[in-house]
């Protein structure tokens, strides 16, 4: 248990900061609320409505999309930097072969998406 | 020399009819298609024939190879490894299964063929031929089974199967309890054969230490393993073969579970031949005989078996001499037949026995069939003395009847004399059982006397129906198998002569006494050959003169003993004993205290209300926290975590 | 170079069970994409055709004498292909199932079979992998995919429900797993279970393993569905259409204990005795409350899920039933794996039956639902009877063997108690499985037409498979019980 002291410590301290920066500036700071102030901040545009509304579930799948695109990406930057010493060592072919099999499966499911009209924003698919 | 894989298909090709007949009669009870009737006997008819034919190859192959003591499949199946435990199903055909497989298969044969004309107008005719069928194969089991554990699934198959034919018409009440009697009643044998097993399987599981580790697992159960390892048993054998000899005496209507036997006369007549005089009831005897080296181990029950069997034929044969139902009296006599039989395996005359077995299904089932072929013709009436004079009327029936009647009276050379002789003389040679001999006599001239009685009483004299010109010979096919069999009580006998016995040389591995241990034996022979014949001529010339005289001479004996009976036809009241004895207290037992007691008021009411009442609260309870909002199950997720967090670090 | 295609080579031979599953899948998806809503038969056709050439592979690998062995990964030895073998079995009797149960509905979508095989890939990934992450990847691939299945009836609300209450708590579930295998990591810095084995002390463990520990169980628990992680078992259960009830029941159970046993016996942590009494809890509790909950509904699906839960106890027992004097005994996990084999067979066999039960378009398993059924489908209502005579444990039925194994093995290792407890409950639980029989037998239907009209060709076909081999291995457990043998560890 010795050994995860520090940490807690760290924990401490910075949750100490947080909070006594926090309560610093709540006493310090003058108080002058006007209506403008109190509303919504919203890159300076006027707030229409209830923050808590229903999005359309599309916006999810745009998400979801997006998310295998970035995994993919994350997958082959790792792989892209190692391959010049693969070349070297004479990995080559192989360090091809297995980013091909993920390829064609990534592809395979894109063309999956496509067929199926999940990038159709109306619903014709 | 016969393939051994083709044994299997002794068993099977009954099986293969039942299920041919079988899908036939329940497509015919969906109305979708009408049985031919010449297909279904076809079939029925070929099945059992085939099964002969390979029977005869096999007894063919074992007297051509001396040197094959046996043909056997053992592995057809692994049924259970345990651990020490093996048990498989297996086959074995050796001299013994040979015998009994024959018989099974040829007179059942004869009976397909004459049931194709006795049953032919009963409108579930094919479902009788496919039980016919299902019967033969559970016989077949139970005859070339290599292990006691298959033999039991032939014998209970048999005792379904019993069930099914003897309460054939089960439209008629009584008829369906007659199947039902015969069932409860094996089922009562039955447990004391189960509990047989139970015991061979605890011994030898106390014999075997549970650490021998790689040693491989062994079927117990399996005859040529019991007959190598038979000393493990030595402590209980008695018990073990009391046990095994109950049940036999469920299937074989041995006292005390003979009563059955009478009552299965209900089922239609070629069922009576089969099951209740060739074949299901030998079940017993062949069981015996079978486990021969477990019996002669204990002599206290074999002196048990001889008794019992002794008693079992006097009693049953005075039983018979009073019956006026012409099956009532053939059931009766092969109670008494059987009686014979454990009389002799009682003594260690286990070929004698079989070869009994043999020549007593012969004539039992021709006299079966020749009652039935006479019940056929006289349109179900069975009261003998609503008979007589049959013999102009169907000449075939009346012979091959008379010369079975002649043959189970034991008059030579018809079959029955060689074999009867051969227990009688062997009882005589056991020094134990010698008194046993006289009352076994007196018994074969009972026999003789009533089964001459049956004869004089239906086939001679007036004809008593009342329509005569009604009657008429049966069919072909009813009468050839009585020639066959007639011919066959004939001739059988001359296998088991005296001195130079075929059958006995054949049965020699069950190891009987042989009568040359006993000094100036042959002599003694013939002298109690020449007084059994004596006796058993003088008794049925008797019967036949005093019967053909006046059929009635008996009313005054009857009026003056009434009591008495009254007391033997009534079979000595064991039905009223065994109903006040058993049933009755049973019912009451089971009305009073289990069913309004126990089962309403404990069971009901206590147990399965109050566990379901007190189940189905703590249920709600329970489900009082299956609220089904997911914020709180992922609570109780958490929760869950922390508990098992603080066994694993803290516990 | 040599060396590197090589092990390419040993890859796609030693892993080739995954490949036809992968390519089947893929191919399933790619008509579907190519030819929308047209081409379903032969979708699940080639899923089935996949599945059967799956166990064919499993099973010539099964047969080589020298395995491929360790991958760097995936370990493919005869636990893998055992559990291999009945995971395709559930998938292949599933699709059978769900075809049947689609024909009814109306509702034939091609995905359903691609998500099925994807599930099965998922959990072969699950129980085969010898790195912690891969066996995560493989929950996670099993567990999206069953999501999904358990909302693909769209306009059903309670599927719907059903769906995102499983997807939130299985989330839940899967990151606490997640932790507890960073745990390790942190603990140990490495996930392969062959080197924490290696790593791990082999008494005392520290606070952080423990904790790690702690944590995978309670992911596995969850995924077992066992008293105290049931709660979402029958809501979820009820709410999925009848064959993926029956797969989640199953398939996703099977997976699990193929984790657990891996990794359980992998790294050697269950001789703790606090693992051996917290499964003593976790069981006593599982029977006792899977059992008496499963007596009172209402409804024959959710009293399956009741009775899939105290099952799961029942498997844990026979798990905890091979602890011989706190030390567990790998090879005793033969009995486990039968058990599991047979609970496949008696409940994908049940589902088969429960998938069939419609009424006016939608699932109608209510108890008063099946009334009358034994007079209008007389067979369909034994076979049923069969599989709850199963359960229950009748003697000449699986479910005896398996249940016989589990307790003689219990009985042998000394946990007397806990063996009577198991006989007891298997009688209270013949009170709740007999229900459906007395209904459909004994009580006539209010009128109206029976619940069950039709019988697709490929629901009888999985019925017909339940039933007999229901029977059979009931009758001769020893077939498969020497396989398990050779399987186990």
């Amino acid at each position: 248990m010795d050994t995860y002291l520090p940490i807690l410590i760290m924990f401490v301290i910075a949750g100490g900061f947080a909070g006594a920066f926090l309560l610093l500036s709540y006493l310090l700071g003058p108080k002058k609320p006007t209506d403008s102030k109190l509303s919504v901040y919203e890159c300076g545009l006027n707030p229409v409505g209830s923050a808590r509304e229903r999005f359309s579930v599309k916006y999810y799948l745009v998400a979801i999309l997006f998310i295998v695109f970035d995994i993919e990406v994350v997958f082959m930057y790792p792989w892209a930097v190692n391959y010049k010493n693969a070349i070297k060592d004479g990995h080559g072919a192989y360090m091809i072969a297995v980013m091909g099999v993920f390829f064609v499966m990534l592809v395979l499911g894109l063309f999956y998406e496509w067929r199926k009209g999940a990038m159709n924003w109306s619903n014709q698919a | 020399m016969i393939p051994k894989d083709f044994i299997i298909l002794i068993p099977l090709l009954p099986l293969l009819g039942f299920l041919i007949n079988g899908s036939i009669t329940y497509e015919q009870l969906r109305g979708r298609v009408c049985a031919n009737k010449s297909m279904v006997s076809f079939v029925a008819c070929l099945m059992p024939f085939l099964s002969f034919a390979l029977g005869l190859w096999v007894l063919l192959t074992l007297a051509l190879h001396p040197e094959i003591k046996s043909i056997s499949t053992p592995h057809l199946l692994d049924w259970m490894i345990l651990d020490h435990f093996h048990l498989t199903f297996g086959l074995e055909i050796d001299h013994l299964s040979s015998v009994m497989t024959l018989v099974v298969t040829g007179v059942g044969f004869l009976i397909h063929l004459y049931s194709v004309g006795y049953m032919h107008d009963d409108p579930h005719y094919s479902k009788y031929m496919s039980y016919l069928n299902l019967f033969l194969f559970f016989m077949l089991v139970l005859v070339v089974a290599d292990s006691l554990v298959l033999l039991f699934v032939g014998w209970e198959g048999v005792g379904l199967c019993s069930y099914l034919l003897i309460g054939f018409w089960f439209t008629d009440k009584e008829k369906a309890k007659a199947g039902k009697k015969a069932f409860i009643v094996n089922r009562i044998g039955d447990f004391g054969f189960m509990i047989g097993i139970f015991l061979i399987v605890a011994a030898f599981a106390a014999a075997v230490p549970p650490d021998t580790g790689t040693e491989i697992a062994r079927d117990f159960l399996s005859f040529s393993y019991l007959k190598t390892h038979a000393g493990v048993l030595t402590p209980i054998i008695t018990a073990v073969t009391l046990c095994l000899f109950f049940g036999a005496t469920g299937k074989s209507a041995q006292i005390p579970l003979y009563v059955w036997l009478p009552d299965a006369m209900a089922g239609p007549t070629p069922v009576s031949a089969l099951i209740h005089a060739a074949t299901m009831v030998t079940a017993g005897i062949y069981m015996v005989a079978r486990l021969h080296f477990l019996f002669v181990m204990a002599p206290f029950t074999m002196h048990v078996v001889a008794t019992v069997g002794l008693v079992t034929a006097l009693l049953a044969a005075i039983i018979g001499l009073t019956q006026y139902d012409i099956k009532k009296v053939l059931a009766y006599s092969t109670v008494s037949q059987l009686g014979y039989m454990f009389l002799g395996l009682g003594v260690g005359a286990f070929s004698g026995a079989i070869f009994h077995v043999m020549t007593h299904a012969f004539f039992k089932a021709c006299l079966f069939l020749g009652a039935g072929s006479v019940i056929h013709a006289l349109h179900h009436e069975q009261d003998i003395r609503f008979m007589g004079g049959l013999v102009k009327k169907m000449p075939i029936t009346a012979v091959t009847f008379l010369v079975c009647t002649l043959a189970i009276a034991g008059i030579p050379p018809l079959a029955g004399f060689f074999s009867k002789d051969e227990i009688l003389f062997m009882t005589y040679a056991n020094e134990h059982t010698r008194h046993y001999f006289w009352v076994g006599l007196f018994t074969a001239g009972v026999t003789a006397f009533y089964m001459m009685r049956l004869f004089v009483y239906a086939f001679t004299g007036k004809t008593r129906y009342e329509h005569p010109e009604k009657i008429h010979e049966s069919p072909w096919t009813m009468t050839l198998p009585l020639i066959i069999l007639a011919g066959l009580a004939t001739v059988a006998g001359f296998l088991g002569m005296p001195g130079h016995s075929i059958i006995g040389g054949w049965l020699s591995h069950l190891g009987q006494i042989t009568p040359h241990h006993i000094e100036g034996s042959a002599l003694q022979e013939f002298h109690l050959m020449g007084i059994s014949v004596g006796w058993a001529g003088f008794c049925a010339l008797a019967a036949f003169f005093l019967y053909k005289r006046n059929l009635n001479f008996t009313e005054g004996l009857k009026r003056t003993f009434k009591t008495l009976y009254s007391f033997i036809y009534n079979k000595y009241k064991v039905d009223e004993i065994y109903d006040f004895l058993f049933v009755q207290p049973i019912k009451g037992f089971s009305q009073v205290f289990l069913n309004r007691f126990f089962d309403q008021k404990i069971v009901d009411g206590l147990m399965v209300n109050g566990l379901a009442l007190s189940s189905r609260f703590l249920g709600r309870c329970l489900s009082l926290i299956q609220t089904g909002l997911a914020v709180h199950y992922l609570l109780f997720l958490l929760i869950g975590l922390c508990l098992v967090i603080w066994f694993i670090v803290n516990g | 170079m040599e060396t590197n295609i090589q092990n390419l080579l040993n890859i796609l031979v030693g892993g080739i069970t995954i490949w036809i599953l992968c390519a089947g899948a893929l191919l399933c998806l790619l008509i579907d994409a190519l030819w929308p809503r047209k081409m379903s038969v032969p979708v699940y056709t080639i899923g089935i055709l996949t599945l059967i050439v799956t166990l064919c592979s499993a099973w010539y690998q099964w047969l080589q004498p020298d395995l491929p062995a360790a991958q760097d990964l995936l370990v493919i030895d005869l636990h893998t292909l055992f559990f291999i073998t009945l995971v395709v079995l559930v998938g292949i009797l599933t699709i059978l199932n769900a075809l049947g149960y689609m024909q009814l509905h109306n509702d034939l979508t091609a995905e359903f079979c691609s998500l099925i095989i994807f599930s099965i890939i998922g959990m072969v990934f699950f129980f085969s992998s010898d790195h912690l992450l891969i066996n995560f990847i493989g929950l996670e691939t099993m567990s999206l995919s069953i999501y999904v299945l358990v909302g693909s009836h769209k306009k059903n609300f309670k599927s719907n429900e059903a769906a995102i209450k499983y997807f939130i708590i299985g989330g839940v579930a899967s990151a606490i797993f997640l932790y507890g295998v960073a745990m390790f990591y942190g603990a140990y810095g490495t996930l392969k279970i062959s080197e924490l084995a290696m790593a791990l002390p082999t008494q005392g463990l520290d606070y952080l393993p423990k904790t790690a520990v702690a944590f995978i169980l309670t992911g596995i628990f969850f995924k077992l569905a066992v008293v105290p992680f049931h709660f979402w078992a029958p809501d979820v259960y009820e709410g999925a259409p009848s064959p993926v009830t029956g797969f989640m029941a199953t398939g996703v159970k099977i997976a699990s204990f193929g984790f657990a046993i891996r990794i359980f016996i992998g790294i050697n942590v269950l001789d703790m005795p606090q693992i051996q009494n917290l499964l003593v809890v976790v069981v006593v509790a599982t029977f006792i409350v899977g059992n008496l909950l499963a007596i009172v509904q209402d409804d024959v699906k959710r009293m399956l899920a009741y009775s899939s839960v105290s099952h799961a106890g029942f498997v844990l027992f026979g798990m905890l039933a091979g602890f011989r004097e706190g030390r567990y005994e790998p090879f005793s996990s033969h009995t486990v794996m039968f058990y599991l084999l047979g609970y496949l067979l008696m409940t994908l066999g049940a589902f088969a039956i429960l998938s069939l039960m419609i009424r006016k378009r939608s699932e109608a398993t209510h108890y008063t639902d099946l009334e009358g059924l034994g007079h209008s489908k007389p067979l369909l209502a034994g076979l049923f009877t069969l599989f709850m005579f199963s359960m229950v444990g009748m003697p000449g039925t699986v479910g005896f063997a398996a249940k016989y194994s589990v307790i003689s093995l219990a009985v042998q290792n000394g946990h007397i108690g806990l063996a009577i407890l198991a006989v007891v409950m298997s009688i209270v639980s013949a009170f709740y499985y007999l229900r459906p029989s007395v209904t459909m037998f004994f009580k006539k239907g209010a009128g109206g037409c029976p619940v069950i009209q039709e019988i697709p060709f490929t629901s009888s076909a999985s019925i017909t498979f339940c039933a007999f081999t229901v029977i059979y291995l009931g009758l001769n457990p020893d077939a498969f019980i020497k396989l398990a043998k050779i399987a186990a560890f």
